[in-house]
């Protein structure tokens, strides 16, 4: 993988993916019902099964690596930690019932009761169930195959233009980041903290003012092929198989019966 | 190199890549599935006004000139680049900016509701930061309720003839924070303290995101200020194309 996009490895690995060849309507479809399942149900049992199914399908059908998945997931982990800890700890006066261990800082007793810390991990557990849910359509769906999608759903034309336009950009921005970054470096511009910070600000700086010159040039460009006030994208038909329905209903068969506290 | 040696570098390289990532500090995302449906919702019909003024105000920027469009796509694109590029450190972890402060101080708080919401929406499905369901609590704290106060205290410090720089210092340190305060209260409306209620549970969010959110409000508010230096000593021309020409002498 080219390391100046390292940053968007999700989007690398939807044009590579096994399951690129899916429906993606049914793709979209398929992530939103797993990620209403795992919000509606709230219960443990179902976001650990939406985590292993989604983990098996994108690493099996997908054939993304499971060290790379697993790098995936570990990316909410500080937010769930920390996330945990707030929901997990109880400042009060009194001990409240149901305390499984205090701790004093004065007149304040610092507890973690068995009602915090249930809540927390069940949290945990549904934002990674509710993370590998999107993971199946992120990392199989490249943009512009999401960008139809959003289009047939009657999402203003405006926005589906600024936002094939701001896709595109982004990776010509990073290029020119990376470039501008193995330039200061080769200029000790990284020497220390100081001259760090001073290289970051007129790095992103000149980074913005190369942005609006380019718009320019992107603008004639455009006009060059006929641009007349709107963005037509080609767009490739995916069939619907039997094969990927069968995928779709195993899910449901298990959340369902997951949910019926199996 | 020995194999002991390669080993040994193969480690670290690990160890420190795991730190790296246990320890990214960006905007304070509120990740997929954290909030329960209702509140999801809730937020989302909450930022439709903001939404809906702000596209009827970048259509109308579109109708008087049509090139505006590559100029605002590459504000949004630039938006997304500086919050995913790692800012220099002392400790060796990785934090973002989030550019609320320096969005709106550049292309105005109308317009960067659309750019945040589509950027958010890229950081949802690019980098897995945030997420798809708590989409409309994230483009309030940080596609509106931020920019639109980095905005007011940037008018106001201008009103009362506030140095320059550090009005901008201010505006950006001010919006951060303010984006971290109401994503606390977000959340501690969904998850209320079981003894204190909802404002013990605010301060419970608030004081364990503080040690990554605090620093990051500072360091965010330095580079703004480094940012717009530098575009006004070599930029006049291009500040001034994007509207920005209101605010320069």
């Amino acid at each position: 993988m080219q390391r100046e996009h390292r940053h968007v490895s999700i989007d690398s690995y939807a044009y590579l993916s096994g399951m690129r060849d899916w429906n993606s309507s049914y793709k979209v479809l398929f992530s939103a019902a797993a990620l209403i399942a795992v919000l509606a149900a709230d219960r443990p049992a179902v976001s650990l099964g939406t985590v292993f199914y989604m983990l098996l399908l994108t690493v099996g059908k997908g054939g993304v690596r499971l060290r790379d998945y697993i790098r995936l997931l570990g990316i909410p982990a500080t937010f769930i930690l920390l996330g945990g800890l707030a929901v997990a700890l109880e400042f009060s006066g009194e001990v409240p019932g149901g305390t499984l261990a205090t701790l004093r800082l004065g007149g304040v007793f610092v507890c973690v009761t068995e009602r915090g810390l249930s809540l927390a991990v069940t949290l945990g557990l549904k934002a990674l169930g509710a993370v590998s849910a999107v993971f199946m359509m992120t990392l199989s769906t490249p943009m512009g195959e999401l960008l139809a999608v959003l289009r047939r759903l009657r999402i203003p034309a405006l926005m589906i233009e600024l936002m094939h336009l701001i896709y595109r950009y982004i990776f010509l921005l990073f290029d020119i980041s990376a470039r501008q970054r193995e330039a200061a470096y080769a200029r000790l511009g990284y020497r220390d903290f100081k001259t760090s910070l001073r290289t970051f600000g007129s790095t992103l700086a000149n980074l913005l003012l190369l942005s609006m010159k380019r718009s320019e040039l992107y603008y004639d460009a455009l006009e060059a092929r006929g641009y007349d006030g709107g963005c037509r994208f080609w767009e490739e038909r995916k069939r619907l198989t039997v094969g990927q329905l069968w995928y779709g209903a195993l899910y449901v068969t298990m959340a369902a019966l997951l949910m019926g506290g199996l | 190199m020995s194999k002991k040696h390669m080993k040994l570098t193969a480690a670290l390289a690990g160890f420190s890549l795991a730190f790296c990532v246990s320890t990214t500090v960006s905007a304070m995302h509120i990740m997929e599935g954290y909030l329960p449906p209702q509140y999801c919702i809730a937020w989302g019909v909450l930022c439709l006004p903001f939404l809906v003024t702000g596209f009827l105000s970048i259509r109308k920027k579109l109708e008087e000139n049509r090139r505006n469009i590559t100029l605002l796509a590459m504000a949004g694109a630039f938006i997304f680049v500086i919050s995913s590029l790692k800012i220099p450190s002392v400790t060796g972890s990785c934090s973002h900016m989030t550019g609320t402060g320096l969005g709106a101080i550049l292309f105005g708080p109308s317009a960067v509701s659309i750019l945040g919401i589509i950027v958010l929406i890229f950081q949802a499905i690019l980098l897995a930061h945030g997420g798809l369901t708590t989409l409309g609590a994230n483009t309030f704290s940080m596609a509106i309720a931020g920019p639109l106060l980095s905005y007011g205290v940037y008018r106001l410090c201008k009103k009362l003839s506030v140095n320059r720089w550090v009005s901008v210092f201010l505006a950006a340190f001010i919006g951060d924070l303010f984006t971290y305060c109401v994503t606390s209260v977000q959340l501690a409306l969904a998850y209320p303290s079981e003894a204190g209620g909802v404002w013990a549970s605010v301060g419970k969010f608030l004081g364990v995101f503080a040690p990554t959110q605090l620093p990051l409000a500072v360091l965010e508010g330095i580079l703004t200020v480094l940012i717009m230096m530098a575009l006004e000593a070599y930029a006049k021309p291009e500040l001034k194309m994007i509207g920005f020409h209101r605010e320069v002498k």
